[in-house]
């Protein structure tokens, strides 16, 4: 099932942090593990995610370094910071409210 | 790489306007390209279908490209920027009401000197922010040499006791900037690493220890220069060492400096003694007990206050302003200066990053040893409110700031990662 864009965008950055949470990764990496996660559910056009890491990497929530991989091609890794995380605390605890509360909602039509 | 992916590259970096960043985006978005390509063609399909599949994956380079665009933009950190404004607005105002408050009996152009200073500081900071600050940074080994060579020259002409130094004030934040960059990638594996250290930090002390009127210039620039070394992240036993060595010559200069009948009564007096050498402490006190929470107003110009204009210029302003003033003047220094240091985090270039370091200890080593002398807690030693005392001094704080709002500025639109050949 493909997923509204719109839906997509708000979570996109709990996405990265979650990925980062984990390990460093590139870029190309951290698109396939989402996508392999989510069974392919999460597919965006694969710019779009370059620009939220810059932007992550502008408000200290995350930094890149380059290094280069076995294959000699050269990689541009990103790793969280502290702040990253407590930001990344922040937004899960946003995101359980609004699951719960959207489950709640839509939990009374009957969808079960 | 194919011409199609050039030529895809070329399209995001066309929007975003800072040039600087844009080797560094092809470099990433190329790899993740060249990534997908070859997943596309390991699967058995043709080079230059996979070259279109993986294009497609990507979605619409312009569109990537003003996002992109929209992070690398110079930023100005207005915190910073206004509280400056405030303390310039300020300094000028005390200066105005000091000349006011003397009446026939001011120096002519008093309050004009101040306000031209500061116009000048101001010029100097927003010439200072359109400058690219790396630029500065293979000069520090030459400004470290010419400054110790002025102060040498300084301490050299002027060698009687007491008198004072001029321009040796300046000393320490040229320092501060030299050493900034010197010690910014500093390799602590290099043979002697150690020895060259302690000499940068050795040879300017000696030389401010040496000269009675140089001390609060040594114990700034001991301070900055610490800070500066210890960000440089020596090993542990190298900093252990550093750190004996440093403290065993501050407890001889402290027991020598005891041990100077002048400078134990200057000391102990300064603290105790209300008619002598804690005169001007003791009215700066007395002054502080009598503002009250509102002040008297700007009509008085508090002749009997010492200093008025320069050390004690906190005084003369919670005598007129109140402590509510008082407490807020101190507010604002306290966000200068934590603004200052979230800036140094937030710049990723690691010279960048030293050197807003180097200001904000500069910075907060003159406002709290300024603020503790007020009140009592430091002898009064010469050491005036940044910005706001009279002088020239104050410009030469502003353009420290300027240099720091030109670091902020570009901390988006600069390469900062190290590119790999």
């Amino acid at each position: 099932m493909r997923i509204d864009k719109e839906l997509l965008k708000g979570s996109t950055v709990i996405l990265i942090l979650t990925m980062l949470d984990r390990r460093p990764m590139y870029g190309y990496e951290m698109l396939s593990e989402i996508e392999q996660a989510s069974e392919g559910v999460f597919q965006f056009k694969e710019g779009t995610l370059y620009p939220i890491l810059h932007a992550l990497e502008a408000n200290g929530y995350v930094e890149s370094y380059w290094e280069r991989t076995e294959t000699a091609r050269q990689r541009k890794y990103y790793r969280i910071t502290d702040n990253g995380r407590r930001q990344l605390a922040a937004k899960r605890t946003e995101w359980v409210t609004f699951r719960s509360a959207v489950d709640q909602v839509i939990g009374e039509g009957g969808v079960s | 790489m194919s011409k199609q992916i050039q030529t895809y590259l070329d399209t995001v970096c066309q929007q975003v306007k800072y040039r600087e960043v844009h080797d560094e985006i092809r470099r990433e978005l190329g790899s993740h390209l060249e990534d997908a390509v070859e997943k596309y063609t390991s699967s058995g399909m043709a080079e230059a279908d996979a070259v279109n599949a993986a294009l497609t994956d990507m979605g619409d380079p312009a569109l990537v490209g003003q996002q992109l665009n929209k992070t690398h933009q110079p930023r100005t950190e207005w915190g910073l920027l206004i509280a400056t404004l405030l303390f310039v607005v300020l300094g000028c105002w005390a200066m105005y009401a000091i000349e006011v408050g003397m009446g026939s009996g001011a120096r002519p152009g008093f309050f004009i000197h101040k306000l031209l200073w500061s116009f000048a500081g101001l010029a100097a900071a927003a010439a200072l922010i359109f400058v690219d600050y790396r630029r500065l940074r293979r000069y520090s080994p030459l400004l470290y040499a010419v400054t110790l060579g002025g102060a040498a020259l300084l301490a050299a002409t002027v060698p009687s006791l007491n008198s004072s130094l001029w321009g040796i004030s300046y000393t320490p934040i040229l320092f501060a900037v030299a050493l900034a960059g010197i010690f910014t990638d500093w390799d602590w594996d290099r043979p002697h690493a150690v020895p060259k250290a302690m000499g940068l930090f050795a040879a300017p002390l000696l030389l401010y220890l040496a000269h009675p009127a140089a001390f609060m210039e040594g114990l700034e620039f001991a301070a900055v220069a610490a800070i500066l070394v210890w960000r440089s992240r020596p090993h542990r036993q190298q900093a252990a060492a550093m750190a004996g060595a440093g403290l065993t010559v501050a407890g001889i200069a402290a027991f020598r400096l005891w041990n100077t009948p002048h400078m134990r009564y200057h000391l102990i007096g300064a603290l105790t003694d209300p008619t002598g050498e804690g005169y001007m402490t003791h009215q700066s006190l007395l002054t502080l007990q009598q503002a009250g929470w509102w002040g008297h107003g700007l009509a008085e110009g508090l002749p009997a206050l010492p200093g008025r204009d320069s050390e004690l210029v906190f005084t003369f302003l919670v005598h007129s302003l109140g402590w509510v003033a008082g407490a807020a003047i101190c507010c604002l220094i306290l966000f200068f200066l934590r603004r200052l240091i979230s800036a140094s985090r937030t710049v990723r270039d690691p010279y960048g990053a030293s050197l807003i370091v180097a200001a904000a200890a500069i910075f907060a080593f003159r406002f709290a040893w300024n603020l503790l002398m007020t009140v009592g807690l430091l002898p009064i030693a010469g050491v005036d409110l940044p910005f706001i005392s009279y002088g020239k001094q104050g410009a030469v704080q502003l353009a420290l700031v300027g240099l720091v709002l030109g670091i902020f500025r570009r901390k988006e639109i600069i390469r900062t990662a190290a590119l790999p050949q």
